[in-house]
């Protein structure tokens, strides 16, 4: 097993979450109160499809250019952050307000197991290094925080 | 027609499949057998042929549990299904070593090799093929089952 070989997994295991929290997530956020962000679920979904098909290209790229590409480093990025994402807000949320987050059970059963051995084989391998995949991690993690609200107005201006 | 309507969902998914799939059967026999050509083409109908019924008939029961929440269109729903299958066959094939992914295009069995401007327009191509059986096909037999 080489990341090579498993680098796939990273948009099937993406898309499964992302289409979780797609059908879930906007009736989830309605009924939570205490939940912060209010978005309409049309414009959730566009958000959730826009990741997905930006998880894809990056693959793709990162897969053709092999390692040590601009690619690759911001595949692994991406990685980092959705591994991120597994902790902060799903499981967070999910504790803290005792009410299951939708996106959880994808999260802790795909993206926690093969989001790890990917970015474990991929350090291993060489495909990144050093600091510079810590870089681009924190980097790609702030673009897409900063991103994800953005996707959500031009989502809602389009009248989704 | 009230009762089981998943197990209704599950068939009404894999009608298409199992009728396409004895058609790969056929070139595969023709191609392999009569015309003997010389590549493992074995290799890579396994998954179409294991896999793809069983997540054509999961789709659309995902289908009957979600519509009546997002109200995606069946022919979006079934368009969506070839971004998982795609990365499954990948995943699949490159282990297999029947295919290798290169900077210019697909390499397939190391002898075959497709630019990925022929690939990309097929692959969009076959997300509108999909959005037409889905849409039309499913959804007529989802509708003749009772589950539409």
């Amino acid at each position: 097993m080489s990341f090579q070989s498993l680098e796939w997994l990273f948009p099937l295991v993406i898309t499964l979450h992302n289409a979780e929290e797609a059908i879930w997530l906007p009736n989830w956020t309605k009924r939570t109160e205490r939940w912060p962000v209010r978005v309409t679920p049309g414009a959730f979904r566009f958000a959730v499809a826009v990741v997905t098909m930006l998880v894809y290209a990056l693959t793709w790229l990162s897969a053709v250019t092999g390692k040590q590409s601009v690619w690759t480093y911001l595949a692994f990025g991406s990685m980092a952050f959705m591994l991120a994402n597994v902790l902060i807000p799903h499981l967070a949320a999910t504790i803290a307000l005792r009410s299951y987050m939708p996106g959880v059970a994808t999260a802790v059963l795909l993206n926690l197991p093969a989001l790890t051995l990917l970015m474990v084989l991929a350090l291993r391998e060489g495909y990144v290094s050093g600091w510079k995949s810590v870089a681009y991690s924190l980097g790609v993690a702030g673009v897409l925080v900063a991103s994800v609200p953005a996707l959500f107005k031009l989502g809602e201006k389009l009248g989704l | 027609m009230n009762t089981h309507p998943y197990l209704r969902a599950y068939l009404a998914g894999i009608l298409i499949p199992t009728l396409v799939l004895p058609l790969l059967l056929a070139l595969f026999i023709v191609l392999r057998i009569c015309l003997h050509t010389p590549v493992p083409i074995e290799q890579a109908l396994v998954f179409p042929m294991a896999l793809v019924p069983v997540l054509w008939g999961l789709w659309n029961m995902l289908w009957l549990v979600t519509h009546m929440r997002t109200h995606l269109p069946i022919g979006l729903h079934g368009a969506i299904l070839p971004l998982l299958l795609a990365p499954c066959g990948t995943i699949f094939a490159t282990n297999m070593g029947v295919l290798k992914l290169l900077m210019w295009g697909l390499s397939w069995f190391n002898v075959v090799i497709i630019p990925w401007a022929l690939i990309v327009p097929f692959f969009l191509a076959a997300l509108i093929g999909y959005y037409l059986v889905w849409k039309y096909i499913v959804g007529f037999v989802n509708r003749v089952l009772g589950i539409a």
